[in-house]
């Protein structure tokens, strides 16, 4: 049974969850927005089908006392350890994609004095050490990356406000309909924070359903808001660029200093290496799950390690550029946050098959 | 006998013989210079006071022992009614103990007690008169405050329990002893104020104690690593010290517990919560709003003594975009100057900071002020104007030393934490400071000490001692209890 005292309370998981979608937010700019105002309400008609999607891992928990990942493991032994391969491997991606993107533009906006692949292990390495921590502590450590986060946009925010226009909030789009449609499937795309909330569920102490309901609503005014300022400063068309938000924060000034781009890098890189050890702490989890006698420190490792190393020839050869730009789909998101859930509290209640799986999350 | 622990003592016992006794103990003494050995022959019964010189009161012996003992000479008196006199009777003292065993025996003398062994009976009856030399209580060196009391521990346990039973007088404050150190067999006691401090801790914190193989326990810093549950993982000690006993009753008043160590100046207070260094009994004898501003000017000092020497590295080099032009003028001028790397210059002056202030706790007060001048005059002068360091870098470094200052407590913490800082930042710029600051959250957040969050209560969010962390509430709020380790039941 996992120790209660290591169990993310409901303002961590929270908290995390919302650093994890932020720094999304901030790195992967959707290219394809074409009106600002029409990208934010998508982001708030998609929140209530979020919600959906999480509400059944939400409950799943409730019932069972256990995650996704780890409930009827003794029932269904195969199915179970299929859906921790699955959450392994889409962990392993997402952390792939995370290291490499907070390289790649570290060097490409930053002027970092250091090689690529010493930023790099760094990333890897902080997230080995964080990942190794109980599971409350990522979580306090979210919180404070999350109060960092809400001053850093704050201080941008004040600084820009005498650039910002409500006449770029327009609507001059040939398609309203399919362009809400994108945006909800963008924001959709980019919330790989469903999935971790589906995951760590069974990890967080409290209601789980109403932890469920404030992080949507949090993470609609979140991101919403990021996606107002940059569009009420820079325009629709500032997602052609990349990060636009550093954009913004380089034209943000204010009574000390002329730009605010560096206090932008420290929250980009504190949220990125927070979301970074979170995926490697969770695909330890994984690891751990499916081989038993590996070690939480060794699981860590090898779990934060992998994506770095995988994704090292990619840039060092000068192609990440393509996976900035790909939309990486919404299947995996949709399959591992809601169907296997579902699935899972169908077959449950169906065949009656609730039981007290809780001796079966070990650590 | 296997010196030097005389484990076997415990199990030799005393004879009936006084000879035999006084020659068994004087072997296991080694007949060493201050062992005092008087023997009185009372009626044809012979009785042997025994002491060690300076640790037993001369005065007390003369009134207490050898007075009725002469007294009772010019009496007819068989030697059991002798005995019962000594066991029993007029002699009196605060603390009297019967032992019949050569080890205690010898512990009691080492603490101060005499000792009278009656030819006839196979026992020694010591008397608590310990009259050894010790430092009256005096100003607290380290923890000043501006109203408040003035007075700090001392190195005599006894001492320092009654100091915290004189402000605490509640029959609920208990006092545990203990013995810890083979060779050393220190005195420690455990206080805590029952129905306030959680009782499977207190056993917990007694077991470990009694579990210290150490030859010698001669500060606090000998126990700190077998009661600090964080001490090998945690960059910041979950165990605070103080020497005023003041902040001691209020640590009690919390459900906290305190280790005194017969000896040491200082208790132990245990758990803590990383925002109790940022406390102190000033802000209890202020208005709330000055209180609350004298708290905040305590994290800001936090974040200077941590952050500014490496910002300012990674800032100067990596981004001096961000300074406004004059400043970046200015700056620039002034590094342009130098001929060392500014992460080179700011580690030195670091390093010839922490010199010259271990320099000046080992020198003589006398001397003390020549460090001052050699220090702040001669060197930081004389190296501004030969060119060496730059002027701006020295007010850094001069507002880093300063601020470190408000946080006694975590002094060591920040002296190695800014240096970390200022590579990370050289080396990596603001890359480096925001990767060394998440590993330094990761460190906060991941430590517990008894069931206690070391970021409790912010982390997790308890409404009740909140208020505690950011500024002080009213006492009228204070009238309900609170604590900042509020996450254990």
């Amino acid at each position: 049974m996992i120790n209660e005292k290591n169990k993310l309370t409901g303002a961590g998981l929270i908290c995390l969850l919302l650093v994890v979608r932020a720094f999304s937010a901030l790195t992967f700019f959707p290219t394809n927005m074409h009106s600002g105002l029409l990208f934010i309400a998508g982001i708030l008609l998609a929140a209530p089908i979020h919600f959906m999607m999480i509400l059944p891992a939400a409950k799943l928990t409730k019932y069972n006392k256990a995650d996704t990942s780890t409930v009827y493991a003794e029932a269904w032994p195969f199915i179970s350890k299929s859906v921790k391969s699955a959450y392994l491997l889409y962990f392993l991606y997402e952390a792939f994609l995370t290291v490499g993107s907070l390289s790649y533009f570290m060097d490409y906006f930053f002027s970092v004095d250091m090689p690529r692949v010493l930023t790099v292990l760094c990333f890897a390495l902080a997230a080995v050490y964080g990942a190794g921590q109980q599971t409350s502590a990522l979580g306090r450590t979210a919180q404070f990356g999350l109060a960092g986060l809400l001053l850093m946009l704050l201080a941008v925010g004040a600084g820009a406000a005498e650039d910002m226009q409500i006449t770029r909030f327009d609507v001059a789009v040939s398609d309203q309909k399919s362009v809400l449609i994108n945006a909800m499937l963008s924001d959709t795309d980019r919330c790989g924070c469903l999935v971790m909330f589906s995951f760590l569920a069974g990890r967080t102490k409290g209601d789980n359903v109403a932890a469920a309901r404030r992080f949507i609503v949090a993470k609609a005014a979140l991101i919403g808001g990021i996606f107002a300022m940059v569009t009420a400063v820079l325009g629709s068309y500032a997602a052609r660029c990349k990060l636009p938000f550093f954009t913004l924060a380089a034209a943000s000034e204010n009574l000390i200093t002329e730009r605010s781009d560096a206090v932008f890098l420290v929250v980009w890189v504190f949220s990125g290496v927070v979301k970074l050890s979170a995926l490697t702490h969770c695909g330890a989890l994984c690891a751990e799950q499916l081989i038993p006698r590996i070690k939480r420190t060794s699981a860590a490792l090898v779990v934060g390690l992998l994506p770095a190393a995988a994704a090292l020839p990619v840039l060092l050869g000068y192609g990440w550029d393509r996976l900035i730009s790909a939309e990486y789909g919404l299947v995996p998101n949709v399959l591992l946050s809601f169907a296997v859930p579902v699935s899972f509290l169908a077959a449950g209640r169906s065949k009656h098959k609730f039981s007290d799986n809780s001796a079966v999350l070990q650590k | 006998m296997n010196p030097p622990y005389f484990e076997e003592l415990n199990g030799t016992h005393l004879e009936n013989d006084l000879n035999t006794n006084l020659l068994l103990i004087s072997t296991v003494l080694g007949d060493s210079a201050d062992f005092n050995k008087i023997i009185i022959n009372i009626n044809g019964t012979g009785c042997a006071v025994l002491s060690i010189e300076g640790m037993a009161s001369t005065q007390l012996m003369g009134e207490l022992i050898y007075q009725p003992l002469t007294d009772l000479a010019v009496q007819k008196i068989t030697r059991e009614e002798l005995h019962r006199f000594v066991a029993e009777g007029s002699l009196m003292s605060a603390d009297r103990q019967s032992v019949d065993q050569i080890g205690k025996l010898t512990e009691l003398l080492f603490s101060g007690f005499a000792a009278v062994v009656t030819d006839g009976f196979a026992e020694a009856v010591c008397f608590g008169i310990q009259g050894f030399e010790k430092r009256a209580v005096s100003l607290p060196e380290t923890e000043q405050t501006i109203s408040g009391a003035r007075d700090s521990f001392n190195e005599s346990l006894r001492t320092n329990m009654s100091l915290v039973r004189r402000r605490l007088k509640t029959p609920a404050l208990r006092f545990k002893l203990l013995q810890a150190g083979k060779l050393s067999r220190t005195d420690i006691s455990v206080a805590y104020i029952e129905g306030r401090a959680d009782p499977e801790t207190v056993d917990i914190v007694q077991q470990e104690l009694m579990s210290i193989e150490l030859d010698t326990l001669l500060n606090s810093g000998y126990i700190m690593p077998f009661i600090d549950r964080t001490y090998g993982q945690s960059f910041f000690s979950a165990l605070i010290v103080t020497e005023r006993p003041d902040v001691a009753c209020a640590a009690l008043n919390e459900g906290k517990i305190l280790v005194f160590i017969d000896g040491t100046p200082e208790c132990i207070m245990l758990p803590t919560v990383f925002a109790d260094n940022f406390r102190t009994m000033d802000d209890y004898s202020q208005k709330p709003l000055f209180a609350a501003f004298s708290r905040w000017l305590k994290y800001l000092a936090f974040l200077l003594a941590v952050f500014l020497p490496g910002l300012y590295a990674a800032l100067v080099t990596f981004h001096p975009e961000v300074f406004p032009l004059k400043l970046l003028l200015n700056l620039a001028a002034a590094e342009e100057a130098t001929p060392y790397p500014l992460v080179v210059e700011i580690a030195l002056l670091l390093v010839l900071f922490e010199v010259m202030r271990e320099a000046g706790v080992r020198l003589p007060k006398a001397v003390g002020g020549a460090v001052s001048i050699v220090g702040g005059l001669i060197i930081g002068d004389a190296a501004v104007k030969s060119g060496l360091v730059s002027q701006p870098l020295l007010i850094v470094v001069g507002i880093t030393a300063t601020a470190s200052f408000v946080l006694p407590s975590l002094y060591s913490s920040l002296s190695l934490l800014r240096l970390i800082f200022v590579l990370a930042g050289g080396l990596g710029g603001l890359y480096g400071i925001a990767v060394v600051s998440l590993l330094l959250v990761f460190n906060i957040a991941s430590a517990d000490q008894y069931g206690a969050a070391f970021t409790s209560p912010l982390m997790p969010l308890k409404t009740h001692g909140f208020g505690d962390i950011f500024f002080r509430p009213d006492f009228p709020a204070l009238q309900t209890r609170h604590t900042t380790i509020a996450d254990r039941k």
